[in-house]
């Protein structure tokens, strides 16, 4: 009954409530979006860890992988000490230079391990598949193919300097790296042939990514965390010159770095969801004013305070249910709006995101606003509730 | 040149043979390092005890938003130490020219260019424009969210005006009932409105100087810089006053026009 009641006083406005609930939609979409803002760098980061598919991370200390050029020294020390651990199934040493083929940089990376699952092949073969002749083998990302004009067979001719002797090698296949930037030239080749081109660097090696063994789950899933961190320790201590990552160790190294953003969204959030308690705490105020004479009819009718409590709360709720369709709407589609404008921003690995519209997102922000404005509408409705009968009635209608 | 470095050690006083380095303020100040300490310093994932460096003076990086995320400190050397230090000889990451007056700057980037040695040249505006690109899309992405904040805030004063509207409305029928012309009601009512928007604009801008002072000092810390993060300037606060004089006229004609489609007994609520 007094649902109804309160949804014909809902509509009895329609160009008000329009512009209420267009308030309202606005502060649920932004919510929706600063939750998917704050939730979506991380879900990038652990949807580019998990194609890798590596658990521990072994850095240079105080560097995240490719953050800086500095390298490992001695870095067979640390392969020999993976061999040693129980829980490793293996590793790949990762080691990145800049070689150039005429004048063409490119972004180079040595590799070294039994299996790999850095990069996936997209054409021709990997660099072990293929049999190898007098001239090493290489694989190179679209942009490097792109660049140099060649394709799987063709030959390159690399050099470490514009001056240096030429060394050949073979284009093999063609690979998608996870984390590659959107203009980058990159280029795979054995460690050994790195070595070779650049002897000043032998055993050294930009990080090391570790494969725990899963004995309980397919090969491709992750480690528990419990093993991951017991193997991080493991090595940080035998290793104090390095910096070892477990997954979640290496998302809080990561996230850092984006800090301002969480705290953007933390602020942009807040702010949404005072702007909805303060639009649903005026809006019903001034309405229970304006209404003060049918309200105290309606008590004097008979109907008890719950009810006209009710009814006040009735009107938050029907403000805030067509907020919030309306503003999940929004919300989904300025998320990819938004989204488009920061992946614009140059130096972000291809397929970056930073808003990944989930309904989960659009959930929690009609769940905080609707707490939001139940809340802010109490106050007009004990006051609604608590209308002196005669008086109001003697005012208002008298 | 700049180098990374993980491993400091404060040691005696310098005996004077140790190669000199300067390092940065932040640096001096959190490992309480002066002129003539001496350091030992050593490359990330080196061990050892590293070498040592004497301390001849602390610099303050100028503000570089670029640098911002970067948590290292930077040590200025002379190339041969570092070359020392890392092994890697004849290398460098960038030559810095300043040409001598006159000097077409656009000619010389072309021919250095041309020349096909593995490096690229740039103008320096062209290189502040290229690092500065980031900083563009977040602009934009703020101007993004300026513009939802400006729509949700007229819907909220439109809602605001309507209400207020609807609970004047006594009283503005009486003024019809006497005599006042629709042009005089509509310009109290717009007036009003204006009179409210602009209210509301002068506490945002207050409030937005207050804010604004509050997030410098709060980054500047965070990121232990004296980079300017936030201003508010003239023309945002003539942006605000101008929304909300727009927003106000806007709104306070919808709600005259909503109010003149009643007749006078409804107005008057018989």
């Amino acid at each position: 009954m007094m649902v109804r009641v309160a949804l014909r006083n809902v509509m009895r406005h329609r160009l008000r409530t329009a512009f209420t609930v267009a308030a309202l939609a606005i502060a649920v979409a932004l919510l929706a979006d600063m939750l998917m803002l704050s939730n979506g760098m991380e879900k990038t980061f652990y949807r580019v860890l998990s194609s890798v598919g590596y658990e521990v991370r072994v850095c240079p200390w105080g560097t995240l992988p490719f953050s800086t050029d500095a390298a490992i020294a001695e870095s067979s020390r640390v392969v020999r000490a993976l061999d040693d651990e129980p829980h490793v199934e293996r590793w790949l040493r990762v080691l990145g230079t800049t070689l150039y083929s005429d004048s063409t940089s490119l972004f180079a990376m040595g590799i070294d391990g039994s299996e790999q699952s850095l990069y996936t092949v997209t054409g021709g073969v990997d660099l072990n598949a293929a049999p190898a002749d007098d001239r090493a083998n290489v694989v190179l990302n679209e942009n490097a193919a792109e660049a140099l004009g060649v394709d799987v067979g063709d030959e390159i001719e690399l050099r470490t300097g514009v001056t240096s002797d030429r060394t050949a090698f073979v284009v093999v296949g063609i690979i998608a790296l996870a984390f590659d930037l959107p203009q980058q030239r990159t280029i795979v080749m054995p460690m050994d042939v790195v070595y070779h081109l650049r002897p000043e660097m032998r055993d050294a090696a930009s990080f090391v990514l570790v494969k725990l063994k899963t004995p309980a789950s397919p090969s491709n899933s992750f480690a528990p965390l419990d093993d991951q961190r017991a193997v991080a320790a493991s090595l940080a201590a035998e290793f104090p010159e390095l910096s070892v990552y477990s997954l979640d160790q290496l998302m809080e190294a990561l996230q850092g770095q984006l800090a301002y953003f969480k705290q953007f969204a933390l602020v942009l959030s807040t702010i949404s969801v005072f702007i909805t308690f303060l639009l649903i705490a005026v809006v019903l105020t001034i309405g229970v004013g304006e209404r003060r004479g049918e309200i105290a009819a309606l008590r004097s009718m008979g109907f008890r305070r719950a009810s006209i409590r009710g009814m006040v709360l009735a009107e938050s709720a029907i403000l805030l249910a067509m907020g919030a369709v309306a503003g999940s709407i929004l919300g989904w589609i300025l998320a990819g709006r938004l989204d488009r404008i920061l992946t614009q921003s140059p130096s972000l690995p291809a397929g970056y995101r930073f808003f990944i519209p989930e309904p989960r997102e659009i959930a929690i922000a009609v769940v905080i606003t609707a707490v939001a404005g139940a809340i802010a509408a109490l106050l007009p409705a004990v006051f609604a509730a608590r209308i002196d009968i005669p008086r109001t009635l003697h005012e208002e209608v008298v | 040149m700049l180098a990374g470095i993980t491993a400091i050690t404060c040691g005696a006083r310098a005996a004077g043979v140790a190669p000199p380095i300067v390092i940065e303020e932040s640096l001096a100040r959190n490992f309480g390092l002066g002129e003539g300490d001496t350091v030992a310093l050593r490359l990330p994932g080196q061990r050892g005890s590293g070498r040592a460096f004497v301390v001849a003076g602390a610099f303050a990086p100028p503000p570089d938003p670029a640098g911002i995320s970067r948590t290292s400190k930077s040590v200025w050397m002379r190339i041969a130490d570092l070359e020392e230090l890392s092994g890697r000889r004849d290398r460098v990451s960038r030559f810095i020219l300043e040409t001598a007056p006159g000097v077409d700057v656009d000619s010389l980037v072309g021919a250095l260019n041309t020349a096909q040695l593995g490096y690229t040249a740039y103008r320096s505006s062209d290189v502040a424009e290229r690092s500065s690109r980031t900083f563009v899309v977040i602009s934009n992405f703020h101007k993004a969210i300026s513009f939802l904040s400006i729509l949700a805030g007229s819907a909220f004063l439109a809602a605001i005006v309507l209400l207020q509207v609807q609970e004047m409305r006594k009283s503005l029928g009486v003024l019809r009932v006497i005599g006042f012309s629709k042009a005089r009601i509509y310009a109290t009512v717009v007036g009003e409105t204006v009179l409210l928007a602009n209210v509301g604009a002068t506490i945002g801008v207050l409030l937005g100087l207050v804010v604004s002072r509050g997030v410098n000092a709060y980054y500047q810390r965070f990121f232990d810089t004296s980079l300017v993060f936030s201003t508010v300037t003239g023309a945002h606060v003539a942006l605000a006053f101008g929304v909300a004089t727009v927003v106000g006229v806007v709104v306070g004609s919808l709600a005259t026009t909503y109010l003149f489609k009643l007749r006078v007994n409804e107005v008057l609520g018989r």
